[in-house]
C-alpha cells in the first residue's frame, strides 16, 4: 500500500460499514467463542468492538455433543461442542437484556435442523428491536443438523439462503464452510439468494488420535480446526471469494494479531472475527483494535476502508 | 479476576514428576477460595497455544504470594517444570466456584487422590482456621506420588494414608480408609462433609459412599479447558438436571467445568 505521511496526527478512522451495519471498528468476536457476551463482559468493556456476535441458536435448545469436546493441536485446537445453546425462546428472555446494554450492534448467529426451523428462528429473531443482523450458520462440522448439509451444496445453499430472506429484512450474513471443493461457488449462491455478507472460514474438519490408547481424542471422533494454524487457509479463501462477489466479507480464521487482521483486509474482508485467540488472552480484541489503529496511523492510512482488497499481485493478469 | 504477568519465586521438584511453583500476585493471593483455580500459558510465544488449568495449592497471604502443584503430563507442563525463579509467567485467574464451607459444620473428611491433593492443602488450612474437626486420608499410587504430607501435618488434624502398592500406610485405596472409617453403613455419620478431588474413578467411589451414608459431598473436577470463563462450553461434565431444566429432558444435560465448576456437589455428577 502506498505510505502517506499523516502530518496532523488525526486519529485513524476505523469504522466500516457491513451490510447496512455501521460499526465503530471491525473488530467483532467469531460465534461459539464469546457465549453470550456475558462471559467476556466481566473482562472486557464490548463498548469498544465493533460488534458482538453470539453462540448459534437454535430453535429449541440443544445440549451439545458428549466430552471430551476440545483438544489442542500444533497451532491450533480442535472442537467438537455440538452447537450447545439456549434456545430461541430463553435467548431472548434470560440472555437479550445483557446484550441490549451495550451501544455495539449485536449480530446473532443462527442455525436449524431444516430449512422451517431456519425460517422460523430467522422470523423470531427478527422481531427484536436489539438484533441489528442475522449471521446464518451453513457450516457446523460437528452435527449433522448444523447446517453443513447445505453449505457444501451450491444448489442447496441457494434455495436455504433464499427461503430465510424471505422472513427477515435485517442484514443477512451467511457462515460459510472451507469444507468444500469449491467456496467461490457456495459464496456466489449465497449472494445471488440475497446474502447482504458472507463471513468466512468456520472451522476445518480434522481429528486426532491418542496413539497410546488408539482412541480418538474428541468423542465425536472429528472435530473443527482453528486457532493460528488455519490463518493461511482462511487467508486464501478470503481472497478467492473477495474477486467473485460483490457484498462484503467478514474474515475468520486464526486471527491473533493486529497484523493478521490487517491482512485480511488487504485480502478483501471489511471486517473480522477473533474466536480462538481470546481463549488465550481474554483482552485480545481491544488490543488488536489498538494495534490497527497504531499501524494505520503509522503507516499514513487515515481510513481503514482503502485497505480492503487492496492486495497487490503485480504479475495477475486478472487483478 | 485478573489477567496478568506474575513473577515465579519458586519451582522445584518435589516428588518424581510432581513440582510446586510459587508466584507473587497479590491480587489472587487477597481474593481466592479454595477449589478455585488459575489458567497459566505455560513457554511463552512457541509454547502451546492454550493456556493451562491449574488449581491453587496454597495462598501465603502475607507474602502476596500463590503456589501451585502439579504433575508434568505433556508439553505444557513440562515448558512449566522449566521455568526458573525470576521468570515472568501470564495467568488468569482466580477462576471457577470453590469448596462451599458451610458455617454449621463440625467435621470434614478430606479425601485425596495422588495429584489430586493440590486444590486440597489451601481447603484444608481454611478448614482448620475455622476450628473445625478435620480428618485428611491421603491416598496414591505409591509412596513417591504422596504429596503435601508435611504440610497436611502441620495442621495438626488426623492423617490417614493409603498406597495402592502398601509402600507407605494401608495398602488398598483410599476409598476403602474411607469406608472403615465410617463404619458399619447405617452407622450414625452427624454433620460431616466430604471434600474429594482425584482421579475420576477414586471420586467416584467416594461419591457412592457419600451417598450411601448420607454425607454431603464435594468434587473438584479436572478438564480439558479452552476458555476457562464458560466462553467456549469446551469443558463440559455430565450433570444431572435441576427441575427447572427440564426442558432438556431428552437429551444429557452439561455444565461447564470451568465456570459451574470445578467443584460440584457429588450427586450432581453423572459418574
Amino acid at each position: 500500500m502506498k505510505k502517506h505521511s499523516n502530518p496532523t496526527k488525526e486519529r485513524a478512522n476505523l469504522s466500516v460499514d457491513i451490510a447496512g451495519i455501521k460499526l465503530k471498528n471491525p473488530v467483532m468476536p467469531a460465534s461459539g467463542t464469546f457465549g453470550y457476551g456475558e462471559e467476556f463482559g466481566e473482562y472486557i468493556d464490548i463498548n469498544k468492538l465493533g460488534a458482538i456476535v453470539v453462540k448459534g441458536i437454535s430453535l429449541n435448545p440443544h445440549s451439545g455433543n458428549p466430552p471430551p469436546r476440545i483438544v489442542e493441536t500444533a497451532g491450533g485446537m480442535l472442537n467438537a461442542i455440538g452447537l450447545e445453546n439456549v434456545g430461541t425462546e430463553a435467548f431472548i428472555k434470560k440472555k437479550l437484556p445483557f446484550l441490549r446494554k451495550f451501544s455495539t450492534p449485536l449480530i446473532v448467529n443462527f442455525f436449524g435442523k431444516t430449512p422451517r426451523e431456519y425460517k422460523e428462528v430467522a422470523k423470531k429473531l427478527s422481531e427484536q428491536e436489539e438484533i441489528a443482523g442475522l449471521e446464518m450458520n451453513i457450516s457446523c462440522p460437528n452435527v449433522k443438523e448444523g447446517g453443513i448439509a447445505f453449505g457444501i451444496d451450491p444448489k442447496r445453499t441457494y434455495k436455504l439462503v433464499s427461503q430465510v430472506r424471505q422472513v427477515t429484512t435485517l442484514p443477512l450474513l451467511v457462515k460459510l464452510s472451507p469444507n468444500v471443493t469449491d467456496i467461490k461457488a457456495i459464496a456466489l449462491s449465497a449472494e445471488e439468494a440475497g446474502a447482504d455478507g458472507l463471513s468466512l472460514i468456520n472451522t476445518i474438519t480434522g481429528m486426532a488420535i491418542d496413539l497410546d490408547t488408539g482412541k480418538p481424542k474428541l468423542h465425536n471422533i472429528t472435530g473443527g480446526l482453528s486457532g493460528p494454524a488455519i490463518k493461511p487457509v482462511a487467508l486464501r479463501m478470503v481472497w478467492e471469494v473477495s474477486r467473485v462477489v460483490k457484498v462484503p466479507l467478514i474474515g475468520i480464521g486464526g486471527i491473533s494479531t493486529a497484523r493478521d487482521a490487517l491482512e485480511f483486509m488487504v485480502a478483501g474482508a471489511s471486517a473480522i472475527q477473533v474466536g480462538t485467540a481470546g481463549f488465550t488472552n481474554i483482552t485480545i480484541m481491544p488490543e488488536i483494535i489498538e494495534g490497527m489503529k497504531d499501524y494505520l496511523e503509522v503507516n499514513g492510512i487515515i481510513d481503514i476502508k482503502r485497505l480492503v482488497g487492496s492486495l497487490k499481485v503485480p504479475d495477475n493478469p486478472k487483478n | 479476576m485478573h489477567q496478568a504477568d506474575v513473577i515465579v519465586l519458586y519451582n522445584q521438584e518435589v516428588a518424581h514428576s510432581c513440582y510446586k511453583m510459587r508466584f507473587l500476585s497479590s491480587e489472587i493471593a487477597e481474593s481466592a477460595k479454595p477449589g478455585q483455580f488459575i489458567m497459566i500459558k505455560a513457554g511463552g510465544e512457541f509454547g502451546p497455544l492454550l493456556r493451562r488449568p491449574l488449581s491453587i495449592h496454597r495462598i501465603l497471604a502475607s507474602e502476596g504470594a500463590v503456589e501451585i502443584l502439579y504433575k508434568v503430563v505433556g508439553t505444557g507442563t513440562r515448558l512449566l517444570s522449566e521455568t526458573k525463579k525470576g521468570d515472568f509467567l501470564n495467568l488468569l485467574g482466580p477462576l471457577g466456584n470453590g469448596f462451599k464451607i458451610n458455617t454449621d459444620l463440625h467435621a470434614a473428611v478430606i479425601v485425596s487422590g495422588g495429584i489430586g491433593v493440590a486444590p486440597l492443602l489451601f481447603l484444608a488450612e481454611k478448614i482448620s482456621e475455622k476450628k473445625i474437626d478435620l480428618l485428611i486420608l491421603l491416598g496414591a499410587k505409591t509412596k513417591n506420588d504422596i504429596l503435601a504430607v508435611s504440610e497436611l501435618e502441620n495442621l495438626g488434624g488426623e492423617i490417614k494414608l493409603a498406597t495402592e502398592d502398601g509402600s507407605l500406610g494401608c495398602r488398598g485405596l483410599v476409598s476403602e480408609l474411607l469406608e472403615k472409617r465410617l463404619g458399619p453403613p447405617g452407622s450414625p455419620v452427624s454433620k460431616i462433609h466430604c471434600f474429594t478431588c482425584g482421579p475420576r474413578r477414586m471420586m467416584a467411589r467416594v461419591a457412592k459412599l457419600s451417598k450411601q451414608y448420607k454425607i454431603p459431598c464435594q468434587v473438584s473436577l479436572e478438564a480439558g479447558m479452552a476458555c476457562g470463563i464458560g466462553a467456549c462450553l469446551g469443558c463440559a461434565v455430565e450433570t444431572k438436571p435441576r427441575e427447572w431444566e427440564n426442558y432438556f429432558a431428552s437429551q444429557p444435560h452439561y455444565q461447564r467445568v470451568c465456570k459451574d465448576g470445578p467443584v460440584f456437589d457429588s450427586d450432581e455428577v453423572v459418574w
